[in-house]
């Protein structure tokens, strides 16, 4: 339902416009003389100098988390890319070079331009490897190409993950065995 | 037969009838791990137990023979309580590590879990910690932690390639599938022990990481790698087939496929060509798509009808049956020779692979007969070669001899029309780009006379043409019957010429051929479906056989 707005109708006085200019000149004066004055609710802000800080659950650009050795914590399950409404995540699986780990992404590519920002992909993500988080607004470029956002370009926004690594059941035997699964949510 | 009451439902079945198979008749469903009807029985996953009116234990469906008066139940409170406990017993181990598994999707173990426990582990110990990604042979990666001990791949080795190679090693929470010392998993079936593991503990190497089941579009139709023909189903993602995987089919290939069979695509995208190549302006040699190479073939032909040129065909056996008929009725109505080039046998077995590595050399050679009466074979051509002014090959020649290749490069004028390069296309002066078999519609007959349909998953490059289209193409108009060989044509209006002018497919439709195939009619009638080649028996479509469908299905845009 929308807001009913009552039409005012206009009185000879406030056809002739005289009062009503007056008003208006009274309001912008006003104003103008508070802002001189250093009033404290202002809203505008000095961009870019000063800017709003982002709430913690700002969808910014897309960040991979690393692993304790650095290494990327994503394990290319594809989740993200099945999560996908807008179809933007490229992933080629290979085999990890340690039997415990298994699969890697050797390539882990984003489509910025085709991400609509929704979040399905880090609630997808069993390892929380991937989030959005970072706080960055995703820059305008000079060519298409620029905005795929490759694993090396989601890297360098890494953060350490709040969550225990995964992959280790063995040393937090009893988080993973809670739920029966190794990989470790709390 | 005795009669048997399942849930409440009576059923009367032949004797010596499992109560999983009774109850299947029914509609009930009992889950198994162990159980493959093409394998022996084992009861050894314990997943199947069932709970029968004045026996003292569960007993395993999947082993025990009905007998008359049982009262058998699936879904009391007692057989509930124990699928949970065998469920909670095979999960113990478990890695469930589904992100990072490739059977995730399509894994038995999932389903199961869904559907019959749900519920979370108790486990406070240490998992029993296995090898993970080990080669049991060239094409094969085993991850131990997952292994639920069905054996299904151990009996596949004993009772089915009967090689052995697969056994079970220590006890309980210890066992373990591996070799023999010195051994390797590595016979031509190799590959169906990944099909028939339950979770996913045998993978592909080949399809190992590349594609997570849920992407794949999934297509029923028939392997072209040798004359049986398995039935198989054909994945594939983003217009790319991924893997093959094969089909039950009593009549041809029961649940298996051999190991070249799934590589034979690859192997054909090794040399596969989208692009052909034909003479441009001057004496150069330009790309061609299948449109130019048709035309200068066409032009070719023009000029052999008014010079009395003699003109050879060269096909191969390797054509779908409209394919065959359509360049039939061209040779036909041009009074071209016609010439039928087999490929080189391989090592056929006692078990699917046969020594003719044609898909189609019996029904090729049934519609040739009918079509234009008299062919030859590659010896006739290599004899006659230097009275053809103008010579077409439908093949690409890749196991003629050197013989026949240098008879070839004799003629004058030399096309060849193929999916793939090979010795025959390397002295070719046009190649027009078929379209390949696996993006083909279309029927072929295996070497019993089963007729079955190829399924067209992929769409096919711009640049080629299929062969039967082919034909159309450098038909004059004159041949009317070949004016609705075009690309747009149905496969069942393609299939209703050749069956209404071949006997050997006499009152055989597209329709009727179904998902597992028919018998050649030989001009008589139309068996009942489900009868066998030899018209002794009718077999009943087994009730447990897998389906490998998926159960759900994931749309994406892309």
């Amino acid at each position: 339902m929308g807001k009913l707005v009552n039409r005012i109708e206009p009185d000879f006085l406030m056809q002739s416009y005289l009062v009503e200019v007056a008003k208006g000149v009274a309001l912008v004066t006003r104003q103008f003389a508070r802002n001189l004055f250093g009033r404290k609710d202002i809203v505008t802000v000095q961009y870019p100098e000063d800017r709003r800080a982002y709430t913690p659950r700002f969808r910014g650009k897309h960040l991979l988390t690393k692993r304790d050795d650095g290494d990327v914590r994503c394990v290319a399950c594809m989740l993200c890319s099945t999560a996908c409404p807008a179809n933007c995540i490229t992933i080629v699986a290979s085999e990890h070079r340690n039997n415990d780990i298994e699969k890697f992404p050797t390539t882990f590519e984003i489509d910025l331009l085709k991400c609509i920002y929704c979040g399905f992909c880090e609630e997808a993500c069993p390892c929380d490897a991937i989030r959005m988080d970072s706080g960055v607004h995703t820059l305008p470029t000079m060519t298409r190409r620029d905005q795929k956002a490759g694993k090396i370009n989601l890297l360098e926004l890494a953060k350490q993950s709040t969550a225990a690594q995964g992959g280790e059941f063995r040393a937090h035997s009893h988080a993973g065995a809670q739920h029966g699964q190794s990989s470790d949510h709390h | 037969m005795p009669k048997v009451t399942i849930d409440g439902q009576q059923v009367e079945v032949p004797a010596k009838t499992t109560i999983l198979r009774a109850a299947k008749q029914v509609g009930v469903e009992i889950p198994v791990f162990c159980y493959h009807p093409g394998l022996s029985i084992v009861a050894n996953c314990r997943m199947c137990l069932v709970e029968i009116e004045k026996w003292p234990k569960p007993q395993p469906a999947c082993y025990t023979e009905v007998s008359e008066g049982m009262v058998i139940h699936t879904q009391s409170a007692k057989v509930k309580h124990t699928q949970e406990q065998v469920l909670e017993f095979i999960l113990l181990n478990h890695p469930v590590d589904c992100p990072v598994c490739d059977q995730a999707g399509e894994c038995v173990l999932q389903e199961h879990y869904a559907t019959y426990s749900g519920k979370a582990s108790r486990l406070s110990h240490v998992k029993s910690g296995k090898p993970k990604a080990k080669p049991l042979g060239p094409t094969v990666v085993l991850d131990a932690e997952r292994c639920v001990v069905c054996t299904r791949c151990v009996r596949f080795c004993e009772e089915v390639t009967k090689t052995n190679e697969l056994t079970l090693e220590d006890r309980g929470e210890h066992a373990e599938i591996t070799t023999p010392a010195g051994v390797q998993l590595d016979n031509p079936y190799s590959l169906n022990v990944v099909d028939i593991c339950p979770v996913g503990a045998l993978t592909s190497r080949q399809f190992r990481f590349q594609r997570r089941v849920w992407f794949l579009d999934m297509k029923p139709s028939v392997c072209t790698g040798c004359a049986r023909g398995c039935s198989i189903r054909v994945d594939s993602h983003a217009n790319k087939v991924e893997r093959l995987v094969p089909r039950y089919n009593p009549d041809v290939n029961n649940y298996w496929m051999c190991d070249d069979g799934r590589h034979s695509l690859s192997v054909a995208g090794d040399s596969a060509i989208a692009v052909g190549w034909a003479p441009g302006p001057g004496s150069e040699v330009r790309q061609a798509p299948a449109q130019d190479g048709l035309r200068v073939v066409a032009n070719w032909l023009q000029e052999a009808r008014t010079h009395q040129t003699a003109v050879a065909i060269v096909l191969s056996a390797s054509l779908t049956n409209e394919d065959a008929y359509a360049w039939g009725r061209l040779a036909k109505e041009m009074a071209a020779e016609v010439f039928l080039l087999p490929r080189a046998p391989w090592q056929g077995d006692d078990i699917l692979r046969t020594a003719d590595r044609d898909c189609n050399l019996m029904g090729a050679q049934a519609i040739l007969q009918a079509t234009v009466g008299n062919f030859g074979d590659a010896a006739a051509f290599v004899a006659r070669a230097e009275t053809f002014g103008l010579a077409i090959a439908v093949d690409n020649g890749a196991d003629a001899t050197d013989e026949f290749v240098d008879a070839f490069g004799s003629v004058d004028q030399r096309a060849v029309m193929t999916d793939r390069s090979g010795a025959l296309s390397a002295v070719a002066e046009v190649v027009v780009p078929l379209t390949p078999l696996h993006q083909r519609d279309g029927t072929i007959v295996n070497q019993a006379g089963w007729v079955q349909r190829l399924a067209k998953p992929l769409r096919p490059a711009i640049t080629t043409v299929a062969a039967h289209v082919a034909a159309a193409a450098l038909a004059p108009s004159a041949i009317e019957v070949l004016l609705d060989f075009t690309q747009k044509t149905q496969p069942a209006e393609l299939f209703a010429r050749v069956a209404a002018s071949v006997a050997a497919f006499k009152n055989l439709t597209y329709n009727e051929i179904g998902d597992l195939g028919r018998g050649l009619t030989h001009g008589g009638e139309l068996a009942p479906a489900r009868v066998r080649l030899d018209g002794t028996a009718v077999w009943e479509p087994d009730p447990v056989a897998p389906t490998y469908q998926r159960p759900f299905q994931i749309r994406r845009g892309a």
